[in-house]
C-alpha cells in the first residue's frame, strides 16, 4: 500500500509544473483572420544560469518568414516562466501567436476604409507602406 | 588545486547572468517592393543592489554600514524590474533613435525587450529594441 502511495507522490512532485506570466502584449486584431502565425521561443535553465537571453532574437524574423509579402498583426505575445521543480530547472517560453494578412486585403481594406474602393480597380500594395 | 578554485572564482565572478522581464512583438510587414534592413538599439544603465552591498559589509565586519545599507534599501521598495538605477532617463530618447535608423519611417517587425545582466552588487539594466527598416529596392 505505501509503494503505490509513494510513487503517487513522486510524480505529482515531479510532475506538476507551475506557470507564472510575465507579460502580455497584444497588436490590432486584422478582419482577416485566415491565416494564423505562431512562433514559440523557450530555454530550459538549470539553477538560474542563464548567461544570455539570445534565444528571442529571432522572433520577428521567424515571424516574418512565415507570412511573406503580408502583414503579421492581432499579435499576442506572452512572456511565461514554467517551473519543473522548486526553480531548480525551469523553462522561459516567449509564445507569439498572431494572423498573416496578404498584401492584397490590406490594400484593400486600405480603400474601403478611405470610401474609395471601385468593382474595377485593383488593389494597390504601395498604399500600406506609403 | 588552488589555481583550479581561482580559476572558477573568476568564471563565476565575471560571468553575468541574464534576466528576461518583458518581451513585446509589434506587426511584421513583409513587402516584395522592399528590402528590410535589421537594426537594433541598445541602451542601459548601471543598477546598484543594495541587498549584494549590504550582505558583503556584513560579512567584513562593517555592521553599521550594512544597516545604513539596508535603511537606504527601505527607500526603494515597490514593484520593479531589475536593480534600481540613479539615472531616471536614460531610456527617454529611444524614439529619437528609432528615427536616425531608419528616418523613413518605414519600421516593422519591432522587438523591444527589457532584461538585465546581473554582477555581483551591480547589475546593467538594459533596454533593447530590435527591428527592421524597410527600404524600396533598388536604392
Amino acid at each position: 500500500m505505501k509503494h503505490p502511495l509513494y510513487i503517487l507522490l513522486a510524480a505529482l512532485f515531479f510532475f506538476s509544473g507551475c506557470v507564472s506570466l510575465n507579460s502580455l502584449s497584444l497588436t490590432s486584431i486584422p478582419k482577416n483572420r485566415e491565416k494564423q502565425v505562431r512562433i514559440e521561443k523557450e530555454k530550459f535553465i538549470f539553477l538560474g544560469f542563464n548567461f544570455d537571453n539570445d534565444f528571442i532574437n529571432t522572433a520577428s524574423e521567424d515571424l516574418r518568414r512565415q507570412c511573406p509579402n503580408g502583414k503579421v498583426t492581432g499579435l499576442l505575445t506572452k512572456d511565461e516562466n514554467i517551473n519543473y521543480f522548486l526553480y531548480i530547472f525551469w523553462k522561459k517560453r516567449i509564445t507569439a501567436t498572431g494572423f498573416c494578412v496578404p498584401m492584397g486585403d490590406l490594400a484593400k481594406g486600405e480603400k474601403n476604409r478611405r470610401g474609395t474602393a471601385s468593382a474595377s480597380e485593383e488593389p494597390s500594395e504601395e498604399s500600406e507602406l506609403q | 588545486m588552488k589555481k583550479i578554485v581561482f580559476i572558477l572564482l573568476l568564471f563565476l565572478m565575471t560571468n553575468s547572468c541574464a534576466q528576461l522581464y518583458h518581451v513585446q512583438l509589434g506587426e511584421v510587414i513583409s513587402h516584395p517592393q522592399f528590402n528590410s534592413q535589421p537594426f537594433d538599439i541598445k541602451v542601459s544603465e548601471v543598477g546598484v543592489s543594495l541587498e549584494d552591498t549590504s550582505r558583503i559589509l556584513e560579512a567584513t565586519n562593517n555592521k553599521d554600514a550594512a544597516q545604513a545599507t539596508e535603511i537606504i534599501g527601505l527607500f526603494q521598495l515597490g514593484p520593479r524590474t531589475g536593480n534600481p538605477v540613479y539615472t531616471k532617463n536614460y531610456a527617454k530618447n529611444l524614439q529619437k533613435m528609432l528615427y536616425e535608423r531608419c528616418p523613413s519611417g518605414r519600421i516593422t517587425g519591432l522587438m523591444s525587450v527589457r532584461e538585465s545582466r546581473k554582477y555581483p552588487v551591480i547589475s546593467g539594466e538594459i533596454v533593447k529594441i530590435t527591428g527592421y527598416c524597410l527600404v524600396p529596392k533598388g536604392i
